[in-house]
């Protein structure tokens, strides 16, 4: 039996753009949503508040040197409706991140973004829950 | 020109306006001094159950909220705001219709619609190239369904953040076009039934899809819609699509659709309508630097 949450994660907004000819030079990366969410502690260098999806870049420190880890977030709409403004992260921001990562690049998805004072921000873009193992298993679901 | 009821002279809307927030002013006065009761008197037992135990007040209906069913003006948004095709029961279609409808590679499954979610590689959604949403998808796709009417004695202008784009529906008594030049948005046409807006429209380009499961149409689709406000936060919304070209019979009436006023779209950090565009310069760009697999946004309550 379909789980009641499924519906709700048929109704979402497919901002993607998905040119075959763009599609076809660069491979997928893909997000395992079978491995544990991680978390990361990092300084925002971009904030890139535009369709189709919001970026967050966050330089991160680890024992090799600084990495760059990509956030993909909702679409600026979907993120005003989750309490964001375009503003709400500047370069130079300390914020530590929280969530599921790509297979074998440095993204994120399904993002939680907390700040020093307490404060969190949620971003939906690419959240799945219960057994579904993608979100190209999502869309399957039957509306 | 707005026609006076009681005359039949037409009359300028500023001044329909002026004399509708008077009686709003009034009428609130009224309602005011109904519902105000003297401190004490809903503990004040009752003299004639003298003995007996006294009765709480009975609650006072809440009163409905005074409006004009013929202003439509103001910032109306889907609730809830949600995919959606003009109805499950989708006509059979002509064979020229099942061809076009053939080629459709959706990003979604609707199995009543018999759709089933190709690969990402195949995806075809005109609006994944950034081409306009059109009529009527603009208001059947989740990230539209947003709108602002501004009501002019000639037209109705209906504005949609998605795009940032919008449509005239003339009041003025004039007629479709014969041969349209055929258009994203179309051609349209409104007029007054009673308390509803019926909405008439041609002049559609075959470039768009209906809804985002791809089902299809083509230059010889037709649409009627009613607009109902049914009280001052609601207004009910159907359409009917008529294409002998691509549906051997007419699909709809779909059922009522609710929006509801708000003070500004949930999407904008202001009271104007975001300016919501694709942009395809930013979209190439963003699959060529984030390297997603293209995922579609979950749904704005989140998923916590």
């Amino acid at each position: 039996m379909k789980p009641k949450w499924a519906s709700s994660f048929a109704l979402v907004a497919g901002l993607v753009m998905a040119g075959g000819s763009v599609l076809a030079h660069h491979g997928a990366v893909g997000y395992d949503y079978s491995v544990p969410r991680k978390t990361l502690k990092g300084k925002v260098s971009q904030f890139t508040w535009q369709n189709p999806h919001t970026l967050l870049l966050l330089d991160v420190e680890d024992e090799k040197g600084v990495v760059v880890w990509t956030m993909e977030l909702n679409n600026p709409g979907n993120l005003v409706e989750l309490g964001w403004t375009h503003s709400s992260l500047r370069p130079g921001d300390e914020v530590t991140v929280t969530f599921n990562p790509a297979k074998s690049k440095p993204n994120g998805i399904c993002v939680d973004v907390f700040f020093p004072n307490g404060r969190k921000l949620h971003s939906s873009q690419g959240c799945v829950q219960g057994n579904l193992k993608s979100f190209d298993e999502l869309r399957q679901l039957d509306k | 020109m707005v026609p006076n009821r009681r005359t039949n002279r037409p009359q300028t809307r500023v001044i329909d306006s002026a004399i509708a927030a008077v009686k709003v002013l009034a009428l609130s006065a009224v309602l005011i001094a109904q519902t105000t009761r003297p401190l004490g008197a809903a503990n004040a037992p009752s003299t004639i159950a003298q003995g007996t135990k006294a009765r709480a007040p009975k609650a006072q209906p809440a009163r409905p909220k005074p409006f004009d069913p013929h202003d439509l003006n103001g910032i109306w948004s889907l609730n809830p705001r949600r995919q959606m095709a003009i109805s499950e029961n989708r006509p059979p279609m002509t064979a020229w219709g099942q061809a076009k409808f053939s080629k459709v590679r959706s990003s979604w499954t609707n199995s009543a619609l018999g759709v089933k979610a190709s690969p990402e590689s195949e995806w075809n959604d005109p609006l994944y190239k950034c081409d306009p949403a059109g009529y009527p998808r603009t208001m059947q796709q989740i990230f539209g369904e947003i709108l602002r009417f501004v009501q002019t004695p000639t037209e109705v202008l209906e504005f949609f953040e998605w795009d940032h784009t919008w449509r005239d529906i003339w009041t003025d008594g004039r007629k479709l076009h014969e041969d349209p030049e055929p258009r994203y948005y179309g051609y349209s046409v409104g007029r007054w039934d009673g308390d509803i807006f019926v909405v008439d429209s041609n002049g559609f380009n075959d470039r768009t899809w209906l809804d985002p499961w791809g089902d299809v149409h083509s230059n010889q689709m037709r649409l009627k819609e009613t607009f109902r406000r049914v009280d001052r936060d609601h207004m009910e919304w159907t359409i009917t699509l008529d294409d002998p070209m691509t549906y051997t019979q007419p699909w709809g009436p779909s059922d009522k659709r609710i929006f509801e006023l708000v003070p500004k779209s949930p999407r904008s950090e202001y009271e104007e309508l975001r300016e919501d565009f694709c942009v395809w310069s930013d979209s190439a760009g963003f699959f060529k630097d984030a390297d997603t697999i293209g995922v579609g946004d979950a749904p704005a309550t989140g998923n916590k």
